[in-house]
């Protein structure tokens, strides 16, 4: 062994002087198995730990015994002071605890013997500012541990060992082997790895800097504390124990070098928060969750609690046999994993390990064997579904708790109450799915409110499935809604990341939605926002409101937006109002205080009139391609003024269509609108309506396309002129029958697009005089449509079924 | 019967290293006798070597082994996953037989006859799967002209591959198992279960135990027949391993570099490996086969199937054509030649495609690189 790292090893683990290091990699069983032994042997009277020396008041509810990993320290920071970036983002990160964590296995022994534990790390926020770290909504455990996977030294150490990766080299090496070796041995060959990796980083000065400061806090919290304990454990990193030492020897020995003292920037620490919140197993493995990059830790779980019943013996081939007897008893059906199956599988995993030189096979080896022993077949895509399911039981479905005395954002119990009071069950991490009569029953009311609001703050919690979605005016006539949600621990860590917005749920949307306010947005944007205000019961959003909303309409010079938000608030209106006519027993669905918005919807909605009216000059420049938009939007603010009459001055409204008409230039479609708009309003007789528009077919049957677009525009409003008279229905057809075939298929969609507006009864009605007119019926006019056949079978049967009762009631 | 068990044969038949394609077992024999020579751990019963040694053997060692003051090189012989070799061994030494399934071209007989040779000693007790295979190929059949003379009798018997196998404890290699009739491949279920083989006609207790050591490797390929259609009590008694194509073009470089070297010296031609050309080999076949080029380019799908062996073939192909026909030195007009030939097996529709990568990866790549991938880019007008 080199001298030198022989004379750190001894210096950094001697059990006769006041400070020994346990150098560790996160989330290591064997790790956390010696540290107890060392701590058995050593008796501290302090320990002191790699973690965020800023949560060290989370400590005594990590210890609680009502607390069980898996569960995170979550920290997290808003760079309002603007001290990282101009942006001001917020910043988060996660140090997760599992059953094996050594740093978690030291603080309940410490606990134990009642004895003084500490974290010793720089806080997140302050690796932040000082630019030691620049992750971001991951885990630190993790970023550390993954140096491993990088490092010179490490990469050279696997590829001799043959070995696939690191993380396999560790497990066989420092696992498998590691459980069976001497604590100092153990502690020596961690100590070497971290000695090694160093050495070749140092070379290329790789993070060196950044690792320094981390070091430099650490080294002066053991400093501090060992003037007041005599004998001190510090659990950290293998990679930083020497870097420790060093800096504890230069700047906080008996002779000190001011030159190597690091001086820190400071940040406000009211931007700073740090809370523990319970994890799942899915979450921390590192195939699935993103935070953290525990491999397999149901597996590692498994090995741990051997540890502690075995006591090291076969723990790992104990684990490996464990699993594959588990995934021989799943579902038959589905996995088909017989016990001749499962039995070849073990044979192959005790047989790889003795190849590989392991001493006990570990989770690469059962991987393996369950490739060869499970999957009958080429491994395809397809073909993997016994492979997947042992991951899937390698990932493990466990979830944390966390104890109820901690300290946890009061949005987070905010979250858990209503959980508990609509009974969401938060124990398990699957989908599940609720069906809300929203309109009868008042709890379900309230439930659906509360997934309303859950959806609002997009965090993946619920999604409805079927039922009305009001702020998209879709399947508006549903009553019930069917709603699918499932828990999973990372729901909470975001509804603390929005808690600037709140401490409840309510208050997060409201604020949200005033936030949004603050966006540029458009009138048809805003009204869907009050619209998806009132979903979630919001009721004073608008009066709130009122003056930043009126605002943005004022802004909005876009009629097709004004128009479409014209027509929203049209459509609250109408529903409030058929809401308040239901008795206080039958729930509204959206305004159950039953306070009365009409008041500020009618000048929000007068507002947007006068500026719908404003910017209407604007369709004279529309393309035809355009004007069908434009066109549906008039169509929504005649059908605004005819229904609030008294909310809009009428006179304007026609004024403004005059003037649209005072040329003919622009849009046939827009032409025909307004063209209609005036005759429905009495300002155009019929005979001049019935000319107008039989001399714009005529004079334009040169451009077919523009007729088409032309008569469109008519049929949006008034269809009714194609029964007046015959004459309308005589030039359409002349100017159709002197088409030749290209034109015609060139014009095909347009003129369907324009009958598109007629009922079926005027289909019908239209189809006879056509009928009339060819000498024909009007059943060969009309097309057979493409029915399912089942549908025709259900109509027919219906048929029969009222043909019957009519019967009886002699109304036949 | 094609089997030739009579021991002196097969010993001069492997011997000879001047065979069109020599045995394993004869091109590796210093290298499987050293590994045998310093071999101290547990083998298997009738395993010439432990399982540590047959995966050094597949899968290389570091430092060399001296035999007779010889250093002996290990070379690596099978690329691309190192844990399946191992648990192909590992499945050997146990009661499951070894199922190779994977594309065309992809090692799968290499590596069964890297293992049988390894493990046996012997790699040529095989039967050719094909649809004319009958189930006296898989159990025995009787020479019948002195199955008239003497009657039934163990003479008169004529032992199939797998008979052999059982009957020595040795690896018995099953070449396109899918492709022999479903009732066939069906005779193996009991003798894979049982290790017996009943031999009713030289009476009640002619029974052929297998000995230890032996098991069946069995090969099938994806692409055409598929296994599909394997009976399930079949698949059953074998272990699947999947092999895939190499995905990395630098180790396709180097197994177009050894194959080559091997197949050039046993032709006796004295030839350097052109390591540029290897290169645009390995890069041409990677690309085309994965659709995904260094530069991004929309590398158009082929239907045939660009294997390594294919690559190895062209490379061999090309290197003939400049030692027979040329100065020794591999043209790249030769090499496109040959990758066409390689391309129109299965699909003269490909041949626009190769075009149209040829125009767009490959021009990128000449303007880059230049020199030879200049030349091979200009030889694109022979892709017609």
């Amino acid at each position: 062994m080199n001298s030198d790292l022989e004379n750190c090893f001894k210096e950094s683990f001697n059990l006769n002087s006041n400070i020994i290091f346990f150098p560790v990699r996160h989330h290591s069983p064997a790790c956390s198995y010696h540290l107890l032994k060392v701590i058995e042997d050593y008796n501290p009277e302090a320990i002191l730990i790699e973690g965020p020396e800023d949560s060290n008041n989370l400590i005594r509810y990590i210890i609680d015994e009502t607390t069980e990993p898996p569960f995170c320290i979550y920290s997290s920071y808003s760079d309002e002071e603007g001290i990282i970036s101009e942006d001001k983002e917020r910043y988060r990160c996660y140090y997760p605890f599992v059953d094996y964590s050594p740093e978690y296995a030291a603080l309940k022994e410490a606990n134990k013997r009642n004895i003084f534990s500490s974290f010793i790390d720089m806080p997140y926020p302050l690796m932040l500012v000082n630019e030691t770290v620049s992750l971001n909504d991951s885990s630190l455990y993790d970023y550390d541990n993954k140096k491993y996977d990088s490092n010179t030294y490490t990469s050279m150490l696997t590829k001799k060992s043959g070995l696939r990766s690191f993380s396999e080299f560790w497990e066989s090496y420092f696992e498998i082997n590691g459980l069976k070796k001497q604590s100092e041995d153990f502690v020596k060959s961690v100590f070497s790895l971290g000695y090694f990796m160093r050495l070749l980083d140092k070379e290329v000065n790789l993070d060196m800097e950044e690792n320094l400061k981390r070091e430099y806090y650490m080294a002066k919290n053991i400093a501090e504390k060992s003037k007041k304990y005599k004998k001190i454990i510090a659990v950290t990193g293998s990679f930083h124990v020497l870097g420790i030492m060093e800096v504890l020897k230069n700047c906080f020995g008996k002779e000190t070098d001011k030159r190597q003292e690091i001086s820190f920037k400071r940040y406000d620490l009211n931007n700073a928060s740090s809370y523990i919140i319970p994890y799942s197993f899915e979450d921390i493995d590192q195939r699935k969750g993103y935070k953290a990059g525990i491999e397999f830790p149901a597996f590692y779980q498994r090995v741990w609690e051997n540890i502690i019943k075995e006591n090291n013996e076969d723990v790992y081939e104990a684990a490996v046999k464990s699993f594959i007897i588990l995934s021989s008893r799943a579902e038959r059906d589905l996995h088909n994993i017989t016990i001749p199956d499962s039995i070849n599988a073990l044979y192959m995993a005790k047989n790889l390990s003795r190849l590989r030189d392991k001493k006990e096979p570990g989770v690469y080896e059962l991987i393996d064997s369950a490739k060869s022993a499970f999957i009958k077949g080429e491994i395809s895509k397809t073909n993997t579904s016994n492979l997947e399911f042992m991951f899937k039981i390698l990932s493990g479905l466990k979830m944390g708790k966390v104890s109820s005395k901690t300290i946890v954002p009061p949005v987070v119990i905010d979250f858990r109450n209503m959980c508990r009071k609509y009974k969401i069950k938060t124990t398990t991490i699957a989908k599940q799915e609720t069906t809300l009569d929203i309109i009868k029953n008042q709890s379900h009311y309230e439930k659906s409110k509360f997934f309303h609001k859950m959806s609002f703050l997009q965090l993946n919690f619920c999604t409805l499935l079927q039922g009305p979605d009001y702020v998209n005016k879709k399947d508006r006539n549903l009553a019930r809604e069917i709603w699918q949600y499932s828990y999973k621990t990372d729901i909470e860590t975001s509804l603390i990341d929005l808690s600037v917005y709140g401490v409840t749920i309510t208050d997060m949307c409201l604020n949200i939605i005033r936030k949004r306010l603050s966006e540029i947005l458009s009138a048809l944007e805003i009204s869907k926002l009050i619209i998806n205000a009132y979903v979630i019961g919001a009721n004073n959003f608008l009066e709130d409101n009122f003056n930043i909303i009126e605002n943005i309409i004022l802004k909005d010079s876009d009629f097709v937006s004004l128009c479409s938000a014209l027509s929203n608030f049209s459509y609250l209106f109408n529903m409030d109002k058929a809401n308040r006519n239901i008795t206080l027993e039958e729930n509204m669905i959206f305004n159950s205080e039953n306070k009365d918005i009409s008041i500020p919807l009618s000048k929000i909605a007068k507002k947007t009139f006068d500026i719908s009216l404003y910017n209407i000059m604007s369709l004279k420049n529309l393309k035809e391609e355009e004007a069908f938009k434009a066109g549906m939007a008039l169509k929504c603010l005649y059908s605004f003024t005819i229904e609030h009459r008294d909310w809009c001055n009428i006179d304007n409204f026609n004024d403004s269509i005059n003037r649209i008409l005072e040329n003919t230039f622009g849009s046939s479609h827009i032409y025909g609108v307004c063209l209609s708009i005036k005759y429905k309003e009495g300002l155009l007789s019929l005979e001049d309506f019935s000319k107008v528009i039989g001399s714009f077919l005529e004079s334009t049957s040169s451009s077919i396309e523009d007729s088409s677009y032309f008569i469109a525009g008519i049929l949006l409003i008034s269809r009714d002129i194609l029964f007046v008279s015959n004459d309308i229905i005589d030039k359409i057809d002349d100017i159709i029958k002197s088409l030749s075939n290209e034109d015609f298929l060139r014009v095909l969609p347009n003129f369907r697009y324009a009958f598109t507006s007629l009922m079926p009864s005027e289909i019908e009605r239209l189809s006879k005089t056509i009928a009339v007119k060819y000498e024909t019926s009007s059943t060969n006019i009309l097309e057979n449509f493409d029915v399912d056949m089942e549908e025709i079978k259900k109509g027919m049967e219906i048929d029969a079924i009222v043909l019957k009762e009519m019967k009886n009631w002699e109304f036949i | 019967m094609a089997v030739n068990n009579s021991k002196n044969e097969n010993n001069e038949r492997n011997e000879n290293i001047n065979a069109q394609k020599p045995l394993m077992e004869t091109l590796y024999k210093k290298e499987l006798e050293a590994l045998r020579n310093i071999d101290k751990d547990k083998r298997p019963q009738n395993w010439l070597m432990s399982p540590k040694s047959v995966r050094d053997f597949i899968l290389g060692k570091e430092r060399p082994i001296e035999l007779n003051g010889e250093k002996i090189e290990i070379t690596k012989k099978f690329y691309g996953d190192d844990a399946l070799v191992e648990r192909a061994i590992i499945t050997l030494a146990g009661n499951r037989g070894l199922m190779l399934v994977g594309e065309p071209g992809t090692a799968k007989t290499m590596l069964s006859e890297l293992l049988s040779s390894a493990i046996s000693g012997v790699s040529t007790i095989t039967i050719q799967g094909t649809a004319g295979t009958n189930e006296d190929s898989i159990k025995y059949s009787w020479n019948y002209a002195m199955l008239l003379s003497k009657g039934p009798v163990i003479e008169a018997l004529v032992p199939s591959p797998v008979y052999i196998g059982m009957n020595k404890g040795i690896i018995t290699r099953f070449e396109e198992i899918t492709r022999c009739p479903l009732e066939i491949q069906d005779s193996l279920i009991s003798i894979l279960s049982d290790k017996v083989l009943n031999i009713p006609e030289l009476g009640e207790d002619a029974i052929l135990f297998a000995k230890p050591g032996f098991n069946i490797i069995a090969t099938a390929n994806t692409r055409d027949k598929g296994i599909n259609e394997m009976s399930s009590a079949l698949k059953r008694r074998f272990n699947f391993e999947t092999v895939e194509s190499v995905k990395s073009a630098s180790i396709e470089s180097e197994i177009i570099t050894s194959q080559c070297k091997n197949l050039l010296k046993t032709s006796n031609i004295e030839m350097e490996i052109d390591k540029d050309v290897v290169e645009i080999l390995a890069t041409t076949f990677n690309e085309l086969r994965t659709g995904a080029s260094f530069e991004n380019t929309k590398v158009p799908e082929l239907n045939a199937v660009m294997s390594t062996a294919e690559a190895v073939s062209v490379y061999y192909q090309s290197a003939l054509s400049a030692h027979y026909y040329g100065d020794g030195k591999i043209k790249m007009t030769t090499l496109i030649q040959n990758l066409i030939g390689s391309v129109v097996k299965e699909n003269k529709e490909d041949l626009p495609k190769l075009k149209s990568y040829f125009n767009d990866a490959i021009k990128i790549k000449s303007e880059k690189l230049g020199k030879l991938w200049k030349e091979y880019y200009n030889g694109r007008n022979l892709i017609k």
